[in-house]
């Protein structure tokens, strides 16, 4: 077809209607009638005839009294909030069409022109009666159906209508959050809401929509608009093609977003990255990128941007997971089945959070499919997973289940070896989340999760740890406007030792926080420009230190109770999205924390200013049951900006500080599951950050290329380390043993992303220092004489490459590799003789590093084939761990024995693992 | 055999996990720092007091070395000088008799070879008065294998006067050694010696060894209602010790020390003890009472101490707790002790004479009753290895 022009428009040389008043009033009443009533009525009265489909007038009610009007007025009535155009013709016959206007005569440029698009630049009014037109050869090529939106209204090209809609899961029915849509004429777009909500401003006339979202298809659609209009897209899940992006940022995401330092995993992506022993890992995959970094294999807890691992908000589901790992770091502790989306805010923490200096690890669950029973298994070499999505009200309700276990235990037991079949190791999560639409203003979310690990190292003492969160969101909507979110959310960690020897001296220690947190958000969508989130929380942590209870008579270990510890810690905040205009964006938020320390409690006092100690302990004051012992608070400013330097190249700085009031105790970084957290109190102060960031994003060929390049410099005040010799666990008078001191970090990070095509995946690349100082007029309160020295995840280089490669549809391999500078140690440099014994004579503390660590893991994917009708579809993983077989070490440490000190270094995998997964989804 | 190899993936796996990834590691001295360490105790005792310097060393050497030709002085806020001399290379005693004081700080000073100078903060002595205690040993039963050794305890006897009291303990202890092999016959291979002529002492069957600890003891009394140490176990030996065979006996000194001592004290011991895997230390250079008079961020390891001692001996039988068996079947100093009967000159089975293995001192002389050799020569003869002198305090 070489026409190049096809009207779809109709264009009748028909005399105008406003030309046609003169004749056959009409007197009509209805109510409530249905616009085909109305229409079937006035065909009965009168002589006019109406040409139109039965399907365009839907089920529109209309009222109207009329008493010897002409047809016309009627019709404007009847039709008014309608899609429907009216002409009559030669006043007998009335032509209803939908959506367009039948003009009566040609435009006056009507054959002139010849580009096909002519949809004007905003604010040109001289053309304001011209038809929009549009090429055939466009639908074509996007062989997607037309959609129109409102009704056309004389005058209405060339300016600019807002369309607004939601996008929607195709089986679930759920709303997207985080869908990109994205006008291709012009590149601009945007993305929907938490609740799926959208609004985008379009030239009137053709648009080419792309919607996409992660883990979904992509759609797009033609869409033609007259007016202000209602669109809802529905998207499926992309599982009929092999995941190609691995990890993604929104499109224009990080570019367009105001915010510094934020990571969007979508988890459905991370299936292809080669991992431990087979296992996907959100917040594995999460250490990859710039800024996130662990101490090492087997140490759990992350450190981002110079942080220490305590200064990490960790939040499923709104709840915070103290501890989210399994067999001490080695795998993590969220299901990454169940997960939807991992936000990670390592830069500007949105005001609605707080209580950590670092990041906000924000984790969702998905909502589960109210449409059909559905589920994902998964068999690993370590562990089996097995999610399912039960419908409980039809598109309205569902319960996903998800649970995940290792088998170690089974097998440990089966074997022949003594030593290994007394030998415990086993782990479980479960996961429930039931999520309701009561209706279309109420969604109600509750998400239960429990955790467990079990394992003995020796054989006569057994370790567990467990979480157990639950948490109750109550979504409301009040109007377009305004929402309000009610959370109520409670964390328990604990954790237990069990040590008991054959001589039945043993013990028993454990400990245990707990907390409650109640939150309001609200959220107000002042206009284009403001959009506000405000809101107050407050949670309550009751802190059970633990205490050693000696097992069997002859325990040499004497019991040992230490008291509770309580603490409330409230927050109001507010933040407002502001759009200045085009090119800038300012995200502006505020938040004041408040934190009491609660009694009932007894608590020390010291004499001020000498190092705290037994001797200089003046006073012991004790505290009734929630009596003040101790008030703390500030202001956090949370505030970033955007600016578009160029369409796709903008840069961004930001501002932000933090006041946390708990922190762990640990004085390794082999973090074992010994670690304590501990409330500020009267001798301990709450820790504060702040810090600065820059950044330049800038996307490339469509998107395809994300280069991302951010510094920051943070400030670190009342940190904690430990004094030489420092005992942690169960001291009651934690003060004398620890330091609070200032700590700065700073780097650079540098992203580089390939998001589609058959090669991808990114590579992530930070320069880094984390340092500390603890200078003193006292010689017991210095360390390294005072000087800012390396924390102990101080590794300034750290390089990630991730890659996928698509074979085929079906095949794909993958490749990381990772390069850490070694982190800091404290070497022993020398010895001495003193009382007959040999002793180590020590660094300055972290003045060395163990070796640098680099990995490479190896991965092949195969999916299931992909006919849609098969009642599974399948997906197989083989990857080899670690496959130069680098013996990383992840800590070395010194003992004496017999008198002589020996070194050692641990390593968790110093050669190649393979492993296998098969997974399906039904 | 599917599930075998299963298992034994698994095993593996755990093995990973669990075992295997400890191992030895090279320590390389990338750098060494040289630091002046210090063992200085004064007590209330009137005694030559006592001062030893040694620098820290390398982590690859076996020995410290001594720090010779230093001045080492102590003195106390009365105006006197403790002048103190080198009698062995690093180790100084006062040249004079003398105690600590009540009331009256010290202060050690010390010059080096180098002119380097070092001194310490002023010291005194705590007020708590000594408290007596007392001694006992007592058998040990195990639930597996019965009596299996002998417990040394120490009982507070008095309660202290102050609120709390911090105490370190350091033991010597001494040891009867008896050759299971002695005889009381040489052999002598001049012609015409025959019958062998008697020995003409005992010297080699009985001798005596003494060890100090080298383990830090320390217990306080903070945690307690009562100022007074429950007893405990400060010397514990097993059955098969070889030092408890005939008769044993331990010096018990008991420090008050002040409680920044036992700080200093306490840190050292936990890093002596090797690491558990629930809880390490925090390492790093502990800071002491003694400093750099040139340098303030120069390391000096060590603390001067200040004690209040008392100290108490205990003595016991291996026939106070354990069966009289044979003692040559006991548990002996040398490993292997092994006699067989030799003929007076070479053959195919003896490639050496009789005469060639006394001579190679890997053999010494026993008849009972045909002619024959014990090896090594410390089964027959202890003073290869300890001493024959019986110490002054020795009671039987």
């Amino acid at each position: 077809m070489k026409t190049n022009k096809v009207l779809l428009i109709l264009f009748l040389c028909f005399q105008s209607i406003l030309a046609q008043e003169k004749t056959n009033n009409i007197s009509l009443s209805f109510k409530d009638a249905k616009i085909e009533t109305v229409l079937l009525n006035v065909e009965e009265s009168t002589n006019y005839k109406f040409f139109y489909m039965v399907e365009w007038l839907g089920d529109y009610k209309v009222s109207g009294n009329y008493k010897n009007v002409s047809i016309g007025i009627i019709l404007e009535d009847i039709f008014k909030n309608t899609p429907i155009n009216f002409y009559v013709y030669d006043n007998l016959n009335v032509f209803l069409t939908q959506n367009n206007i039948i003009y009566d005569k040609l435009p006056d440029d009507f054959f002139i022109v010849n580009k096909a698009n002519i949809i004007e630049e905003e604010g040109d009014d001289k053309n304001a009666l011209t038809p929009i037109f549009y090429e055939q050869n466009t639908l074509n090529k996007n062989n997607s159906e037309i959609i129109r939106i409102g009704k056309e209204n004389k005058g209405t090209s060339g300016k600019s209508f807002t369309l607004i809609g939601m996008v929607k899961h195709g089986t679930t029915g759920d709303p997207i959050s985080n869908a990109t849509i994205l006008v291709k004429e012009n590149n601009k777009g945007t993305t929907t809401n938490n609740i799926g909500l959208y609004e985008i401003t379009l030239v009137s006339g053709l648009n080419t929509i792309e919607v996409s979202a992660l883990g979904k298809g992509k759609l797009i659609k033609t869409i033609v608009i007259y007016n202000n209009g209602e669109l809802n897209f529905i998207l499926n899940d992309d599982f009929e093609s092999l995941d190609e992006v691995v990890l993604e940022v929104n499109r224009d995401r990080n570019v367009e977003k105001a915010i510094t330092g934020v990571t969007l995993i979508d988890v459905a992506k991370i299936k292809n990255i080669p991992l431990v022993l087979g296992e996907r890992d959100i917040l594995r995959v999460a250490t990859t990128l710039p800024g996130i970094t662990t101490a090492g294999e087997g140490a759990s807890g992350y450190n981002v941007r110079g942080g220490k691992t305590d200064q990490n908000l960790i939040l499923l589901d709104n709840t915070v997971v103290y501890n989210p790992s399994h067999f001490f770091g080695i795998f993590s502790a969220l299901n990454p089945f169940t997960s939807k989306a991992a936000n990670i805010y390592k830069g500007s923490i949105p005001a609605e959070y707080g209580g950590r200096l670092s990041s906000v690890f924000e984790i969702k669950t998905k909502d589960g499919n109210t449409d059909k029973f559905s589920g994902e298994v998964s068999i690993g070499a370590v562990m089996s997973n097995l999610t399912l999505e039960l419908p409980i009200v039809k598109e309205k309700s569902s319960l996903l289940l998800g649970g995940r276990s290792t088998y170690s235990n089974w097998i440990l037991k089966s074997l022949d070896d003594e030593s290994l079949n007394k030998s415990k190791a086993s782990f479980y999560d479960i996961i429930a989340k039931y999520h309701h639409k009561v209706n279309k203003n109420n969604v109600v979310r509750s998400t239960v999760y429990v955790s467990n690990d079990n394992f003995s190292i020796t054989s006569d003492s057994l370790y567990s740890y467990s979480n157990k969160l639950v948490s109750l969101d109550w979504e409301h909507r009040f109007d377009k406007k305004n929402s309000i979110n009610l959370i109520l959310a409670k964390s328990q960690y604990e954790f237990n030792i069990n040590y008991e020897d054959d001589l039945k001296v043993g013990f028993d220690l454990g400990y245990k926080i707990d907390e409650t947190e109640l939150k309001l958000k609200m959220k107000y969508l002042n206009s284009d420009a403001h959009k506000f989130i405000y809101g107050l929380s407050s949670k309550l942590y009751v802190v059970n230190p633990g205490s050693r209870d000696p097992i069997g008579i002859d325990s040499r270990f004497v019991g040992v109770i230490i008291p509770k510890e309580r603490g409330l810690e409230s927050a109001i905040f507010i933040s407002d999205n502001f759009t200045v205009n085009d090119k800038l964006l300012i995200d502006a938020g505020f938040r004041y924390s408040y934190y009491l320390s609660l009694g009932e409690s007894s608590q020390r006092v010291y004499a001020e200013n000498v190092p705290k100690g037994e001797g200089t302990l003046i006073d012991n004051l004790e505290f009734k049951k929630n009596e003040v012992i101790k008030r703390y608070g500030g202001f956090e400013a949370r505030v970033s900006a955007r600016y578009f330097l160029y369409q796709d190249f903008s840069v961004k700085a930001s501002y932000n500080n933090n006041i946390q009031y708990i922190h762990t105790l640990s004085n390794n970084t082999t973090v074992s599951p010994t670690d304590t957290w501990k409330l500020s109190d009267l001798n301990i102060k709450p820790q504060s950050a702040s810090q600065y960031s820059l950044g330049f994003y800038k996307n490339f060929k469509e998107d395809i290329y994300e280069l991302s390049i951010e510094g920051y410099y943070k400030k670190l005040e009342n940190i904690l380390d430990y004094k030489v010799g420092a005992k942690l666990l169960l001291n009651e008078a934690i003060e004398r043993e620890v330091l609070q001191g200032e700590g700065k970090a700073y780097g650079v990070e540098l992203l580089i992303k390939k998001n589609r095509g058959r090669l991808n995946g990114w590579l992530g690349y930070s320069y880094s220092r984390s340092l500390n100082k603890f200078d003193s007029e006292f010689g017991s309160e210095i360390i390294n004489q005072g000087e800012f020295f390396s924390s102990n995840y101080d590794k300034p280089h750290d390089f990630s490459l991730v890659t996928n490669y698509k074979i085929t549809n079906r095949y794909s391999v993958s490749a990381n590799f990772v390069y850490q500078t070694g982190r800091p140690v404290t070497y022993p440099t020398g010895k001495y003789v003193l009382n007959n014994t040999e002793y180590v004579v020590y660094s300055d503390r972290n003045k060395f590093r163990i070796p640098d660590y680099y990995r490479l893991d190896v991965s092949f994917n195969v999916e299931g084939n992909h006919k849609i009708k098969k009642f599974a579809h399948s997906f197989w993983n083989l990857s080899i761990y670690n496959l130069l077989g680098r013996n990383n070490p992840y800590s070395v440490f010194f003992v004496t024995e017999d008198s002589r000190i020996k070194a050692y270094k641990s390593s968790i995998f110093s050669i190649p693992i393979p492993t296998i997964t098969y997974n399906f989804k039904f | 055999m599917k599930t075998i190899i299963g298992n034994n993936y698994y095993l593996f796996l755990l093995v990973l996990i669990f075992c295997s990834c400890v191992e030895p590691y090279e320590i390389k001295n990338e750098t060494f720092d040289d630091f002046l360490v210090v063992e200085a105790l004064l007590t209330d005792e009137i005694k030559y007091q006592e001062v030893n310097l040694s620098r820290t060393y390398g982590l690859e050497e076996v020995v410290a070395n001594a720090e010779e030709n230093a001045t080492v002085i102590i003195s106390d806020s009365e105006g006197v000088i403790y002048d103190f001399d080198e009698i062995e290379p690093g180790k100084y005693t006062s040249r004079v008799e003398f105690s600590a004081k009540p009331d009256v700080e010290y202060r050690l000073s010390i010059m080096t070879n180098s002119g380097r100078k070092y001194g310490s903060r002023p010291v005194k002595l705590v007020s708590e008065d000594v408290v007596d205690f007392k001694l006992y040993a007592k058998g040990r039963i195990n639930d597996v294998e019965g009596l299996d050794g002998v417990e040394i305890y120490y009982e507070g006897l008095e309660v202290s006067n102050e609120n709390s009291s911090y105490y370190r303990y350091d033991y010597v202890e001494t040891y009867k050694i008896v050759a299971p092999y002695w005889f009381d016959e040489t052999i002598d291979f001049t012609p015409g010696a025959y019958p062998f002529p008697g020995k003409e002492n005992d010297d080699g069957r009985v001798c005596f060894d003494t060890n100090k600890s080298n383990e830090i003891i320390l217990k306080n009394t903070s945690e307690l209602q009562v100022n007074l140490i429950e007893p405990f176990v400060i010397k514990f030996n097993k059955q098969i010790n070889p030092k408890i065979q005939h008769r044993y006996s331990l010096l018990v000194t008991q420090h008050v020390i002040s409680r920044e001592a036992y700080v200093y004290n306490e840190i050292l011991k936990d890093f002596s003890e090797s690491g558990s895997i629930f809880s390490e230390n925090q390492p790093g250079v502990i800071t002491g009472n003694l400093f750099s008079e040139d340098n303030p961020d120069e390391t000096v390891i060590g603390y001067f101490e200040i004690s209040k001692t008392l100290s108490k001996r205990v003595y016991f039988n291996y026939t106070d707790f354990f069966e009289d068996n044979a003692f040559k079947s006991r548990p002996y100093f040398v490993d292997l002790c092994k006699i067989f009967p030799v003929t007076w000159n070479s053959s195919f089975e003896q490639p050496l004479s009789l005469q060639e293995m006394i001579e190679s001192g890997f053999y010494i002389f026993y008849y009972e009753p045909v002619l024959q050799v014990v090896s090594p020569v410390g089964c027959g003869d202890c003073s290869f290895f300890a001493s024959i002198v019986v110490p002054d305090f020795w009671e039987e």
